[in-house]
């Protein structure tokens, strides 16, 4: 339960960042384990999220096998993805945090 | 003659190759008379073995060469022979030899022979029948001269008719033989008479053409002889008979003799029912077993003719109902057309002997080492062009793999579920649906449970990772991430005054000027018209000077405004006239067509350009080439504005009273009322190729008593605004687009107001006529003092268009005087002093007054060599610019970029200030032309272009001293406004205002200080005067006394002028000064010795 509280805290310190629409963290199947979109949302994001992020890391390794992909950030024109994969460690989870820093906090 | 016709016919025609055929050939021997060019020896039936038999079949030849033309060869035989030589009547042999010539011969038999049926054989082609039946004819008619026909006819036409291929035998008819010929293409049968010379027909050899009466028919029962039945036998004894019993009337009585010595029996009798002997017999008789043998051949050929033809119709038939797959095909011989010249002139064929070559090598040389190899190392050949195979990395080898094992579960697994699809077409229910993998709450909980140390914890995972998306997020807030660099680039390059040349350099586009019109005048006043595209109005004033003005003054000078088309810069689109010079003018705003101008008396003029506009529109469309939709619309444009125009001016005659002609009928008399209120388009005969140039007349002209005594100098339409007699103000409602008031301003002080309804005027129930009587008054009229209390000398007049109901204007006068107005009269006073303020702004005449076309309350005013900044209400201008080198005859704001002017200078140069760059100088100066610069106009643009649009298409007229009206294009950064540069601006003007408002706080205080400063100076000053003064004196008493024996002439003077020395003067001092003097004096040789040892 300690754990869980650490969890709790850490989404509470990224949401406290200007503009913070959502955060998500995916586990590697694609599941989302904990999410602060609604779930239709979450559902969308953890699935095309990890297949992206799969993707961008195959092209990292393939341009260079010692290389890995350490962070990956989606700017689009209303807002920016932000996107922790972790590969080179455990590889069990992604964080998204989707970001409009022109908004105010949520 | 039969001779002659074999002779005729054996001589080859016209080959030497061919080999003749002798004309006395057995009947089995088949004549190769001619061999055409194809190598198909064309064989001919055998000629009679008799030469008694009638041979002048060869004949026809003459007629195939009058019908057919250009046979080459053909053969020319006596074939006539071979039904007489062929008494059986078999076909002839080489039947599928035959060539075609034997047709045509054979016909040509026929004809000669009169056979009905040889029509029916010619089945050719028309032409070639037509031909062959002529030459039949011909045939026919020359007889035994056929011969040398022959020779020359050189055979029939036989290229034309190429033989047919046998028909194949018919599984269920009686076959016919492989080597069948067709009827039609057998010889002739052959005819059952002889020809003599002339070719006509006499009785065969034995026999006897006699005339049979009807009772002799009878009596001998030759009853029922006719065509197709036209032989009989009579024994002798029958004929004797006869003769014996009716005597000497007896018909055989004359044959008597020859029937008794005929070597035959019976005898045969043959119906002649044409008289082809042409000697009025009907019958003739054989009398010799010869000729009864040619008669019988001829029949049994007839008869067996008739079976075969009705043979082959029976095949022809049956092939035609066999299906078209099954028909047999006929295969065309070879024909030669001369291809084989062509294949054989196109063969290379070796002209000589090959050339021959002998390599050899001695024995002794074989197997030595011919190239010696040495070693060498390989990275002096790689690069090297003689290394044929270079080294490559091949990325097949690089990657080094480990053993993979790799399983993909690649179906999800099932799950049933049911859901509406959505109506896709076509409709496809069973499309995949998939769901998203998830964990239940309690996995979940279970993973977000887990320590911090161990694998798989989340809150381990976020601890990692926090820091990295933390940074990324700090990063995004700091910065703008939205921000296009690109484009704000672009702002950058273009605001910053660089790039090229181009993009930098003010060009002239183009420029008129007119020889009549505006050569050596001066362009006063410059207008593009609104709402329409590369049209300028120009004025054009005589450059003369007061003085000469003075002179000629009250005689009218007719002026003209021009105005230039974009489309023809040698004449102007039309001429506006005017009785006196126009030194201001201005457009309707709203209402294009009609044209106000200010003239040199004090007059105004109006024009109409209503009844011009359509006929200019509809120039403009033709110019535009007949159907460019932009020239269509904007004809369309001017016709509709002029027709809304003439409506206007119409509906306000209309709504005077309901009496009043129509409308149409009021202006088709005022234009030809003439003089003073038409408008009328005159050729202008003035110069050459001028003629189609329109004037136009003005239309109204305000009365001389209530305008201006002076010039008029500036115009101004006010659109939007109602202004009644009293100068009270109503404001129209939004987007009005009435336009019917303009104010003018001229040197006499005045401003006047002016309705242009001039209609309007008219009383009640007068009609249209008098419109000359209108006398066309000012509405309104403000009397403006100057500052020393004479009429204002007014130059330039400065509305806010914005809140013109408020009546605030500025005015510019010739004695630089800037007066800030207000045109409402107040109630109750009947000469209000409208003037608000007058300052003195300029030292010179106020040239320019503008108001900015970003900011209502600031003014532009320029005049002498300065030009100002002011801000309304202000009582000194924002700023002031710095004093010029030549004198400022023109100044405008940018309507594009809020922080540039441009003003035009008397030397012929356009100085661009931009203010957010630098104010002491101007930014850019352009020198354009050699004479003075007098007017700029910018060209509008619609109210609706964006920013953009209007930056895109920036157009600076400028009108010179010359006449010459030059358009200038602006570069892109004088264009384009650089971003925020209305903010930049105003912020500008914030900074000059603080600047006024601190020089006004320190004001007392620097006046303080001025006068201490003075004071203390002119204290400083007074005692260095005393000062002076007394070291002066202190001189003049030394010099007297060192002087004292022998006054050197200086001293002298000195003394005269000298004050003398005050009492109280320091003696000991004054001795030290004296000999300082007097050894300076020394020094320099000034003082004679004996002075000098007198001092000493």
């Amino acid at each position: 339960m300690v754990d869980v509280a650490a969890v709790d805290e850490t989404f509470k310190r990224l949401q406290s960042h200007k503009g913070v629409l959502g955060i998500i963290v995916i586990n590697a199947d694609g599941i989302a384990v904990r999410t602060t979109f609604d779930n239709d949302l979450t559902v969308q994001y953890a699935a095309l999220v990890s297949h992206f992020t799969v993707k961008a890391r195959s092209a990292v390794k393939k341009l260079d096998g010692e290389n890995d992909l350490r962070f990956l950030r989606i700017r689009s024109k209303k807002h920016e993805i932000m996107i922790a994969p972790e590969f080179e460690k455990s590889h069990e989870y992604y964080l998204v945090v989707v970001q409009d820093p022109s908004q105010g906090t949520l | 003659m039969g001779e002659a016709a074999e002779e005729s016919g054996a001589p080859p025609v016209e080959d030497g190759d061919v080999p003749a055929a002798p004309a006395t050939a057995s009947p089995d021997e088949p004549a190769a008379a001619g061999v055409d060019d194809a190598g198909e020896p064309a064989q001919e039936p055998g000629a009679s073995s008799e030469s008694a038999a009638p041979a002048d079949g060869g004949a026809p030849v003459e007629g195939s060469a009058e019908g057919g033309g250009e046979a080459t060869s053909g053969p020319v035989d006596g074939e006539g022979g071979d039904a007489a030589g062929a008494p059986d009547g078999a076909p002839p042999p080489d039947g599928e030899a035959a060539p075609a010539a034997a047709e045509g011969e054979g016909e040509g038999g026929d004809a000669g022979a009169g056979a009905a049926e040889a029509a029916g054989d010619a089945e050719g082609p028309p032409g070639e029948e037509a031909a062959e039946g002529e030459g039949g004819e011909a045939a026919g008619d020359e007889g035994g001269e056929g011969g040398e026909g022959a020779a020359e006819g050189e055979g029939a036409a036989e290229e034309e008719a190429p033989p047919p291929p046998p028909p194949p035998p018919p599984v269920e008819l009686e076959p016919l033989p492989e080597d069948y010929v067709p009827v039609r293409d057998r010889p002739p049968i052959p005819e059952p008479f002889l020809r003599n010379e002339e070719g006509k027909p006499v009785p065969l050899p034995g026999v006897e053409s006699l005339f049979l009466t009807g009772t002799t028919v009878d009596l001998v029962g030759l009853q029922g002889l006719g065509p197709g039945n036209i032989t009989r036998e009579l024994t002798r004894e029958v004929l004797l008979g006869d003769i014996q019993f009716r005597g000497a009337i007896s018909d055989f009585h004359a044959y008597k003799a020859k029937i008794q010595a005929a070597d035959y029996e019976p005898l045969i009798i043959r119906f002649n029912e044409d008289d082809v002997y042409g000697d009025g017999n009907n019958y003739e008789i054989a009398l010799t077993a010869e000729a009864a043998n040619v008669w019988k051949a001829i029949a049994e050929e007839t008869e067996s003719r008739k079976r075969l033809l009705e043979l082959e119709a029976a095949h022809v038939a049956a092939e035609k109902a066999k299906p078209r797959s099954k028909r047999v095909r006929k295969v065309k011989p070879w024909v030669s057309m001369g291809s084989e010249v062509d294949i054989e002139e196109a063969s290379v064929r070796p002209r000589r002997e090959p050339i021959r070559l002998v390599v050899q090598r001695k024995r002794r040389e074989f197997h030595q080492p011919g190239a010696k190899l040495a070693d060498k190392d390989a990275h002096e050949l790689w690069n090297s062009s003689q290394m044929e195979c270079r080294p490559f990395k091949d990325p097949n080898f690089d990657m080094r793999r480990m053993e993979q094992d790799v399983a993909v579960q690649a179906v999800a697994p099932l799950r049933d579920a049911a859901c509406q699809s959505t109506g896709a077409i076509p409709p496809r229910p069973a499309v995949t649906q998939t769901e998203a993998l998830d964990l239940g709450p309690e996995a979940k909980a279970e993973l977000l449970s887990k320590p911090v140390a161990e694998r798989g914890s989340v809150a381990g995972f976020l601890e990692r990772v926090r820091d990295l998306a933390e940074v990324a997020m700090v990063q995004n807030e700091i910065t703008n991430i939205f921000r296009d660099d690109l484009a704000a680039l672009n702002d950058e390059a273009d605001g910053g005054g660089g790039g090229s040349r181009k993009e930098t350099l003010v060009s002239e586009a183009q420029s008129f000027t007119h020889l009549t019109f505006s050569k050596n005048k001066v362009v006063s006043a410059i207008q593009w018209l609104p709402h329409r595209k590369g049209v300028v109005a120009v004025a054009c004033t005589e450059a003369q000077s007061h003085a000469e003005r003075v002179a000629r003054m009250g005689r009218t000078s007719p002026a003209h405004i021009l105005l230039w088309n974009f489309r023809d810069p040698i004449h102007p689109e039309l001429v506006l006239q005017s009785p006196w010079e126009v030194f201001a003018f201005q457009f309707n705003p709203l209402h294009p067509d009609l044209l106000t101008g200010g003239c040199y008396n004090g007059q105004v003029v109006m024009w109409d350009l209503s009844s011009e506009a359509d006929r200019l529109g509809r120039r403009a469309a033709a110019a535009a080439g007949g159907g460019k939709a932009g020239g269509v619309t904007e004809a369309g444009g001017a016709v509709s504005t002029s027709g809304a125009a003439a409506d206007r001016l119409g509906g306000s005659v209309s709504a005077k009273g309901p009496d009043l002609t129509p409308p149409s009928t009021a202006m088709g008399t005022t234009l030809g009322a003439g003089g003073l209120g038409a408008t009328e388009a005159a050729s202008s005969s003035s110069a050459d190729g001028d003629a189609h140039i329109p004037v136009v007349k003005h239309r109204f002209l305000t009365d001389t008593q209530f305008s201006h005594h002076q010039v008029v100098t500036d115009l101004q339409w006010l659109p939007g605004v109602e202004i009644s007699h009293r100068g009270k103000v109503t404001k129209l409602g939004e987007g009005s687009k009435e336009c019917n008031f303009f104010a003018t301003i001229a040197a006499d002080g005045k401003v006047l107001f002016w309705d242009v309804r001039v209609e309007k005027l008219l009383k009640k129930g007068k009609k249209a006529d008098e419109l000359l009587d209108v006398v066309w008054k000012p509405i309104h009229s403000v009397h403006l003092i100057s500052l020393i209390g004479m009429d204002l000398g007014g130059t330039r007049l400065a509305f806010d268009f914005k809140r013109l109901d408020q009546g605030m204007f500025y005015a510019g006068s010739f004695d630089g005087e800037l007066v800030y107005a207000d045109f409402i009269k107040p109630e109750g006073e009947e000469n209000p002093d409208y003037a608000k303020s007058c300052l003195q702004a300029h030292v010179g005449p106020v040239i320019a007054l503008e108001r900015s076309p970003f900011f209502d309350d600031i003014v532009l005013t320029c005049g002498d060599w300065q030009w100002q900044i002011w801000q309304e209400g202000q009582a000194t201008p924002l700023f002031a610019s710095g004093y010029a080198q030549d004198y400022y005859t023109a100044a405008c704001w940018s309507p594009t970029r809020p922080a540039v002017l441009y003003l035009a200078d008397q030397s012929g140069s356009v100085e661009v200030w931009d203010l957010l760059d630098r104010s002491h100088e101007p930014s850019i100066r352009v020198t354009l032309a050699a004479t003075p610069i007098m007017s700029l106009a910018f060209n509008p643009m619609p109210a609706s272009a964006s920013a953009a649009q209007q930056a895109a298409q920036q157009l600076l007229a400028v009108g010179d001293a010359t006449g010459v009206l030059r358009i200038m294009e602006l570069p892109r950064n004088l264009r384009r406004p650089v971003h925020n540069e209305k903010k930049l601006m105003g912020a500008w003007l914030e900074r000059q205002q603080a600047r006024l408002a601190d020089v006004a706080a320190r004001q007392p205080a620097r006046g303080a200080a001025r006068k201490e400063a003075e004071e203390r100076k002119k204290e400083a000053e007074a005692m260095a005067l005393a000062e002076a003064a007394a070291r002066e004196a202190a001189a003049k008493d030394a010099a007297a006394a060192a002087a004292a024996g022998i006054p050197p002439p200086q001293a002298d003077r000195r003394e005269k002028k000298g004050a003398p020395p005050p009492p109280e003067f320091d003696e000991k001092a004054e001795q030290e000064y004296l000999k300082l003097e007097a050894r300076f004096k020394a020094q320099l040789g000034l003082l004679p010795p004996e002075a000098n040892g007198s001092a000493h």
